[in-house]
């Protein structure tokens, strides 16, 4: 699996605040009055607090990486006793790299390190009253109060007997992220690793060089060389399954969120100008999967004739890496959090139809369901969030190895196409995947479980290998089916990457069917 | 009535076997055609082929030899070798056929994509019962509204693009081309009668490309429509139509003439030979022309029609959108779409706009600049937003280019050759491996070629030409999708196909 790029997340913001404020969608798409989750507060409410007032030594700065009580020490690059540290650290360093220097020029935005574009996610930007920017909580990168909120109003007390007895809402209206519950945590994460009204990796950006923004939490959490600075609580597999859960809610909210946010703006005329290149963009191609596009014409018949893919022909999927999955997680939330029924999702269905259509190209009628989708997501996650602050009940036995089983039928076709990929887009493929993948790793690892085997071959199938005839390399599944599957030195495979993705699937359904595996 | 009684022994003549219910009542619509009534009416190519008229044998047009007899079998020698006889035929195309070879892709296929029917038990709505397909692979007009449904129009249309789809509805005009008052006048009697003046090169590539780019709905004085909108847009592509991709000097170049070359306005139409590089100069002024025509029309009823998408991705060049993501450090040339040599300006992440080389820019080729092409403010609309404002610059730029093409026609050989070359030698060879750039440079070297201007290499000429053809896989080291290109070939090709 490719890993995803980590760049950094920051300082909590105003996700939802903007759905209430200038951006706010007019007449019909008016925010409802649903109930917001937490985690996500209003960006400029309370101030910002250096690092360096929570890496005492007997603070978070105890010096023990990986010890309770040094969760700065195992964060900071200046501690580093291994190769390996928390990458947010470097987040801000990163924009000095040849790379961001070239993506600046190509954008012609300034110098990408005093970019507003750029810093919104890359570091914690405070200004004095005079302007003067505090370059000590810049350097910072995605510091502390990044991820765990403004300090203010709770650096002061936060280890208070008081202040351990208020419940996650009320230290929420402080400014504090409690990043313990999943939901408040995801949330967070998501406003970099998305994106919202303030923090658009659009297509320009990428055009220019940015990696692509992708999102999937149980990953992310495991990414191989982080090196966590906390304790979970929870226990495996309910942990991995349960941010699992959690990310897919998340991440379609957050997609459907700067969906709602660009179409408005693409509505309202907005202009690009030197601080947001190409802002108001429609259709913005960043909403859409890369790879619908960004494939070769040679393959495209092949791939139609082994899925069932449900867009007409020529329309790109939107958001298929955020969406694909959803319904296995919907479907299933009360596995993972035991007593929970998750709201109904309907009009987030009718907002993925819309897209599929060609009205889906009408910038207003996206942004009006755009903004239900958003609220009815949000209902889920409080539902959510609420089910993580009670403590919910242990997981059933065996519900990772379920939930496998349902993203592997989820990445199959139903009826007379259930042997059929239910569709053949990459991103589909992967995010069929990484559920399935955090599924065996939540229940020890894909070589522990029977049903590790297919996920693994998926692995291999989703790489992106250099074209083993040339020395172009491709950051995309280009030549998709040329490449031959499971290659044999000086030997042709004739079997498709695709066709044999596809069996893979089959595999993974029969090895997770109630009959089978564990 | 006469006329009347004249359209229905037409009707009797021609393919009755295809529709064998139909039965020829005078049109309730068109109680007494007037010759008025009938201009710009199809009727068939049964009384062109008229042995005495144009359907005498044509051996000596098939081999390429061209005299004042040459009329006398232009029928004929479409039937015997033009691939438009075909056009209709290939709409009712299956899998069969896909199978064995007669086609590449089928009409079938194309209709199950765009109705996405998985079931292959179940049959999809045929390409014939279509008018967005019936629009180009007939005569234009019998897919008209007022003609759709009218049962001797639909016995007309398994011709498929044959006399009148090109020199227009033939009821106004032929009883008349061939008369001495007709002749003695073409302008006015063409114009007069609804004729197309193909006879001029601009108006014969604008015709052609008609279909071969597409072109909004003709309507006459009162509204009704004559010629249907002709858009084949990206919908049609994915579902596996290929993309259409004129260059009208080389496509007349292959198409077995069915005419001898004359001044037609002149007294006894003297013969001559048109300059292949003129031909060149003006099929891509007229078809620049015809791009900019379908942009402004598909702007125009992307408002109010939900079948015509706002952005039409069919507007672009394939390859701006589909091509692999290259890795910036990989070494066969990287990223060099992003890179600012190639841009030209345009903002990053944005489409560029189709190549109509010299008329725009094209990647890898050094003139015309992005922002000093004859295209340049089109080009600039489409690429900023909202590109919904390129609309009315093509418009305008349209007629530009009509204006452009009836400049470039008035060259003289020496005139146009000594331009084709400028422009061919100031876009230097391609430094960037862009097939639409390299294609159109290699239609230009082509027409430079057939006027002697460039070293004849045949061996060079085939090596570019191949190093263009995407090859089918799997697993074979030449292995090449489109849009990816043979480079090594394609730049030592050119260094000899191009002129010092």
């Amino acid at each position: 699996m490719r890993s995803v790029l980590v760049c950094a997340v920051v300082f909590v913001a105003c996700a939802l605040g903007s759905a209430f404020g200038p951006d706010a969608p007019r007449g019909t798409a008016a925010p409802p009055a649903t109930p917001t989750p937490y985690g996500l507060t209003a960006e400029g409410k309370f101030a910002h607090r250096p690092a360096a007032s929570c890496s005492a030594a007997s603070c978070h700065g105890g010096g023990a990486v990986g010890q309770v009580g040094s969760e700065h020490s195992t964060w900071a690059p200046e501690a580093q006793s291994k190769p390996d540290s928390d990458p947010h650290n470097r987040a801000y360093r990163v924009l000095y790299n040849p790379v961001s220097v070239e993506m600046a020029k190509k954008l012609n935005i300034g110098e990408a390190h005093k970019a507003e574009l750029c810093l919104k996610c890359h570091a914690v930007v405070v200004k004095d009253e005079k302007g003067v920017v505090n370059e000590q909580i810049l350097a910072e990168g995605v510091g502390c109060s990044a991820c765990h909120g403004p300090a203010e109003k709770w650096g002061g007390d936060h280890y208070t007997s008081e202040w351990k007895a208020k419940t996650n809402r009320q230290k929420a209206e402080t400014g504090f992220v409690p990043t313990g519950n999943l939901v408040a945590r995801l949330l967070t994460c998501a406003q970099c690793h998305m994106g919202d009204a303030d923090r658009d990796v659009n297509h320009a950006l990428y055009a220019a060089g940015h990696p692509r923004i992708t999102f999937e939490a149980a990953q992310m959490h495991n990414t191989k060389g982080y090196r966590k600075h906390w304790e979970e609580k929870t226990p495996q597999p309910d942990l991995e399954v349960r941010l699992w859960v959690v990310g897919q809610a998340t991440q379609l909210r957050a997609a459907a969120e700067l969906l709602r946010v660009r179409a408005e703006r693409a509505e309202k005329g907005a202009v690009a100008d030197a601080k947001f290149p190409d802002r108001g963009a429609w259709p913005e191609f960043a909403g859409y999967s890369c790879y619908a596009c960004h494939q070769s014409l040679s393959d495209t018949d092949a791939r139609k004739a082994l899925s069932a893919t449900p867009r007409p022909p020529g329309t790109p999927g939107w958001e298929v890496w955020s969406s694909t999955a959803v319904k296995v997680a919907h479907t299933h939330c009360a596995d993972a959090f035991p007593g929970l029924t998750a709201p109904s999702i309907g009009e987030v269905e009718k907002l993925q139809d819309l897209m599929r259509t060609r009205k889906g190209y009408s910038a207003k009628d996206v942004a009006a369901q755009a903004a239900k989708a958003v609220a009815e997501l949000d209902a889920w996650l409080v539902a959510l969030q609420d089910a993580e602050d009670r403590g919910p009940k242990p997981m059933a036995s065996g519900t990772a190895y379920k939930l496998a089983g349902e993203l592997a039928k989820n990445a199959l076709g139903t009826g007379r196409d259930s042997d059929r990929l239910a569709d053949h887009d990459w991103d589909a493929l992967a995010a069929n995947y990484l559920g399935a993948a955090a599924m065996a790793h939540a229940s020890g690892g894909v070589n522990k479980v029977k049903w590790g085997a297919p996920i693994e071959k998926i692995r291999d199938g989703l790489r992106f290998d250099p074209d083993p005839n040339r020395r172009v390399r491709f950051d995309s599944p280009w030549m998709f089916d040329f490449a031959p599957a499971e290659p044999k030195p000086g030997k042709k495979s004739e079997v498709k990457r695709i066709e044999q993705l596809r069996q893979r699937f089959m595999d993974l359904r029969a090895a997770t069917a109630p009959t089978g595996g564990n | 009535m006469l006329v009347t009684a004249g359209l229905v022994t037409l009707v009797v003549y021609t393919r009755r076997g295809e529709t064998p219910d139909v039965v020829v009542k005078p049109d309730p619509e068109r109680p007494t055609a007037s010759a008025a009534d009938l201009k710009r009416v199809p009727v068939g190519s049964a009384g062109c082929l008229a042995a005495a008229c144009h359907g005498a044998p044509a051996q000596k047009a098939l081999r390429r030899e061209y005299d004042d007899t040459t009329w006398q079998s232009s029928g004929a020698c479409w039937t015997a070798a033009d691939p438009h006889t075909a056009a209709y035929a290939v709409l009712s195309t299956t899998d069969a056929d896909t199978k064995n070879g007669t086609v590449k892709v089928s009409g079938e296929h194309i209709m199950r994509n765009l109705h996405g029917i998985r079931d292959k038990r179940v049959a999809p709505p045929p390409a014939t019962a279509d008018a967005r397909c019936v629009a180009c692979h007939t005569n234009p007009a019998l897919a008209a509204k007022g003609n759709w449904d009218k049962a001797d129009k639909l016995a007309l249309r398994s011709e498929g693009v044959s006399c009148e789809a090109c020199h227009g509805a033939a009821g106004g005009w032929q009883g008349a081309h061939y008369t001495a008052a007709f002749k003695a006048d073409r302008k006015k009697g063409y114009a007069e009668h609804g004729m197309e003046p193909l006879y001029d090169m601009g108006a014969r590539a604008v015709a052609c490309a008609g279909c071969h780019v597409g072109a909004p709905a003709q309507t006459d004085a009162s509204g009704n429509e004559l010629v249907p909108v002709r858009d084949m847009n990206h919908d049609m592509i994915a579902a596996g139509h290929p993309r259409l991709n004129f260059d009208f000097a080389d496509f007349q170049a292959r198409l077995p003439r069915h005419w001898q070359e004359k001044e037609r306005l002149k007294p006894n139409t003297p013969a001559y030979e048109p300059n292949p590089a003129q031909v060149w100069l003006v099929g891509r002024a007229a078809h620049a022309e015809a791009a900019c025509r379908l942009l402004a029309d598909r702007v125009e009823r992307s408002k109010s029609d939900p079948r015509t998408p706002w952005p039409e991705y069919a507007e672009f060049n394939c390859a701006a959108c589909h091509h692999g993501l290259r890795s910036p450090n990989s070494t066969e040339h990287g990223d060099w779409r992003q890179s600012l040599n190639h841009t030209g300006g345009r903002p990053l992440g944005v489409a560029p706009w189709q190549p109509i080389w010299p008329l725009t820019s094209a990647a890898g080729l050094k003139e015309p600049a992005r922002d000093k092409a004859p295209l340049s403010a089109v080009v600039l609309a489409v690429e900023s937003r909202p590109s919904r404002n390129a609309g009315p610059v093509a418009a305008e730029a349209a007629n530009a280019m009509a204006a452009l093409r009836a400049k470039w026609l008035a060259l003289s050989n020496d005139g146009a050759e000594e331009l084709a070359l400028r422009y061919v030698k100031g876009a230097g060879g391609p430094t960037a491996p862009e097939w639409d750039a390299s294609a159109q440079l290699f239609w230009a070297a082509a027409a430079l070629k057939r006027a002697n201007r460039v070293p004849a290499d045949v061996a060079a000429f085939r090596k570019v030409r191949d190093a263009l053809t995407p090859t089918e896989g799997p697993g074979e080291a030449n292995t090449r999708p489109f849009p990816m290109l043979n480079w090594a070939d394609l730049e030592t090709g050119f260094r000899v196909i191009l002129p010092k």
